[in-house]
């Protein structure tokens, strides 16, 4: 079953390994590609990805992003062997920007999880920053919407904290 | 870039529940300054979390190599009466330039003296790091700089630490690349030992004597004869240096620009040569501080030809080498030079590369070093001096001053601070 299919190679000669995500998706990567992934490495190291990596927290659907985001950067990620994946860093560029762009927040904060979870640094660092490119120019009533955040501050509290960070609110 | 949140709240749940407070502070900590301002007034997590030391440096060591993020005139009144009569002087913030952040919108300074009018003043230096500095002077026999005044507009944290019992005045000031505290420069360039001092606020504060630019020109095989220059903080790296050394630094590195003899060989190409023109002290000398922890690492990076269009009416004096003039005028004009600055990112913040911007009079010009060319920007008012934010300073007091740091004395409603000094 898995097994077999994790096992199996291309062209290239990197091992196959079977991605499954939280509804059952499947996806095969080469280790190169996968490998970006701190958590999927460590498991790599340990030997323990035969039966496929099943990604309880991860949805098919941001797995699907997040396997393009990998494939796309194996080439800068492994700079010895596998060059065929590379891309210019022009080509990644407009890449990266396209993938997050598309994004409106549930989805961008379910990647931003999934690239935690996976322990990709460049992908949460990337998302992260969208994130706070969308929301600076923001007045606190709409970060609260974004973030969901109640507030709990009195009134007077929050008129005093506005004084305070004047400096901030007079654009 | 919008988008639409109200839409999605109706069907879906809440994203933000979702996110843990670790991956929530990874998104505040890239947000830019006026923001974080804003996010403090979300919710109490959110206000306590932007306001730990322990995130602020982070933001600060994240921010480090941003761009000149805000521009300021800052007027000098000196002598402004004040309700005792004493010596009063304010400094106005406005913002100015069109790529300017909103974190400094509008803000004044007022320096409060303890003696009366006339006695003593206080002087604007100029911002480095977000901290305006200034000089307290005495008018007094065998008195002079006395006191330097550290402000930070932004928090109103302020400090008044003793200049050295030395002739000089205060050059710079920079933030520490990894401890985030204030550090300011003093130089003695009366003498012909051209000697730093430098001083860390807070703790043990002791100014300490650093380096000699004279040594140092000796080891290169080159004496500048130095009449005035300044000591700029800026950030390098920059790709149009092409050559210069020192990136190997952690992208931030102490740049002095002084007065260069003119006897020495030349990088630069010349034209027009004169025969009767005098020899020595035409061009400008661009140092580096190439190894941050190693102050006999000063090296030259180059030499600056002088601006020779400066003061155009000054060629009448000698009528008989415009050129001289000229050179004379701008020598002049650099010595007593109050704003010289130096903009990773050039004065418009629009990747020129690395510039140079002088106030040399009411005349604003500038010195792209990547393509070693001059240019004029501007003219401000006499009593007008340009400064710039090199980067966005959010610290609180206690990290920025350290235990020096103290709190304005008073302050209206129209965010007018003022700060004795006593």
């Amino acid at each position: 079953m898995a097994a077999a299919a994790a096992e199996a190679t291309i062209d290239g000669g990197g091992k196959m390994i079977i991605l499954i995500s939280a509804d059952g998706k499947r996806f095969e990567v080469t280790e190169a590609v996968a490998s970006q992934s701190q958590l999927i490495s460590n498991m790599i190291e340990d030997d323990c990805t035969e039966n496929g990596v099943r990604l309880p927290n991860v949805d098919g659907d941001i797995l699907t992003m997040v396997v393009d985001y990998c494939n796309m950067h194996a080439g800068d990620a492994a700079a010895d062997g596998d060059t065929t994946k590379a891309s210019s860093t022009e080509e990644l560029k407009k890449f990266d920007a396209e993938l997050v762009q598309a994004l409106e927040n549930p989805v961008l904060f379910k990647l931003i999880l999934a690239a935690n979870f996976l322990n990709i640094k460049s992908l949460l660092d990337m998302t992260c920053q969208r994130v706070a490119d969308m929301m600076s120019g923001k007045t606190p009533e709409q970060m609260r919407e974004t973030f969901s955040i109640e507030n709990d501050f009195t009134p007077e509290e929050e008129a005093a904290i506005r004084q305070e960070n004047a400096w901030a609110f007079d654009d | 870039m919008d988008y639409d949140d109200r839409e999605r709240r109706r069907g879906r749940r809440a994203p933000g529940e979702a996110l843990p407070d670790d991956l929530v502070e990874e998104i505040l900590l890239r947000l830019p300054v006026p923001s974080i301002g804003r996010c403090r007034a979300v919710c109490k997590a959110w206000l306590s979390r932007t306001s730990q030391p322990d995130f602020l440096r982070a933001h600060v060591a994240r921010s480090c190599p941003a761009t000149v993020t805000a521009a300021a005139t800052v007027e000098t009144r000196s002598r402004t009466t004040t309700p005792r009569g004493r010596s009063c002087t304010t400094v106005h913030i406005r913002r100015l330039g069109r790529k300017c952040s909103g974190a400094v919108a509008s803000l004044a300074v007022s320096f409060v003296s303890a003696s009366e009018q006339g006695r003593s003043m206080t002087a604007a230096i100029g911002f480095w790091d977000g901290i305006l500095c200034a000089t307290h002077i005495l008018f007094a026999p065998g008195r002079g700089v006395e006191r330097y005044v550290l402000c930070n507009p932004l928090t109103e944290a302020y400090t008044i630490v003793p200049a050295p019992a030395t002739d000089g005045f205060l050059v710079g000031g920079y933030a520490h690349p990894t401890t985030s505290r204030f550090h300011i420069m003093h130089a003695n360039f009366f003498t012909t030992m051209e000697t730093f001092w430098i001083l860390r606020l807070g703790e043990n504060s002791v100014w300490r004597e650093t380096a000699r630019l004279s040594s140092l020109a000796g080891l290169v095989g080159f004496i500048s004869t130095v009449s005035r220059g300044r000591l700029q903080h800026g950030t390098g790296g920059v790709p149009a240096d092409g050559g210069l050394r020192g990136a190997r630094s952690v992208g931030r590195q102490l740049v002095a620009l002084v007065h260069d003899d003119g006897n020495t060989h030349h990088p630069l190409p010349r034209q027009a040569v004169r025969p009767h023109r005098r020899p020595g002290a035409n061009a400008l000398g661009m140092w580096m501080l190439e190894d941050y922890s190693d102050p006999t690492s000063w090296r030259l990076q180059r030499k600056i030809d002088y601006y020779y269009s400066c003061g155009a009416a000054a060629g009448a004096a000698l009528d008989d080498d415009p050129h001289a003039a000229a050179a004379q005028t701008f020598r002049a004009r650099f010595s007593t030079a109050d704003v010289v600055e130096v903009l990773p990112n050039g004065v418009d913040d629009d990747d020129e590369g690395k510039e140079i911007l002088l106030q040399l009079g009411d005349e604003e010009v500038v010195y792209n070093v990547g393509r070693a060319a001059w240019r004029r920007w501007g003219i401000l008012p006499l009593t007008t001096r340009r400064l710039m934010m090199h980067r966005q300073c959010i610290l609180p007091r206690e990290v920025s001053f350290g235990d020096a740091s103290q709190v304005p004395w008073e302050k209206d409603i129209g965010g007018h601070s003022f700060y004795r000094i006593y």
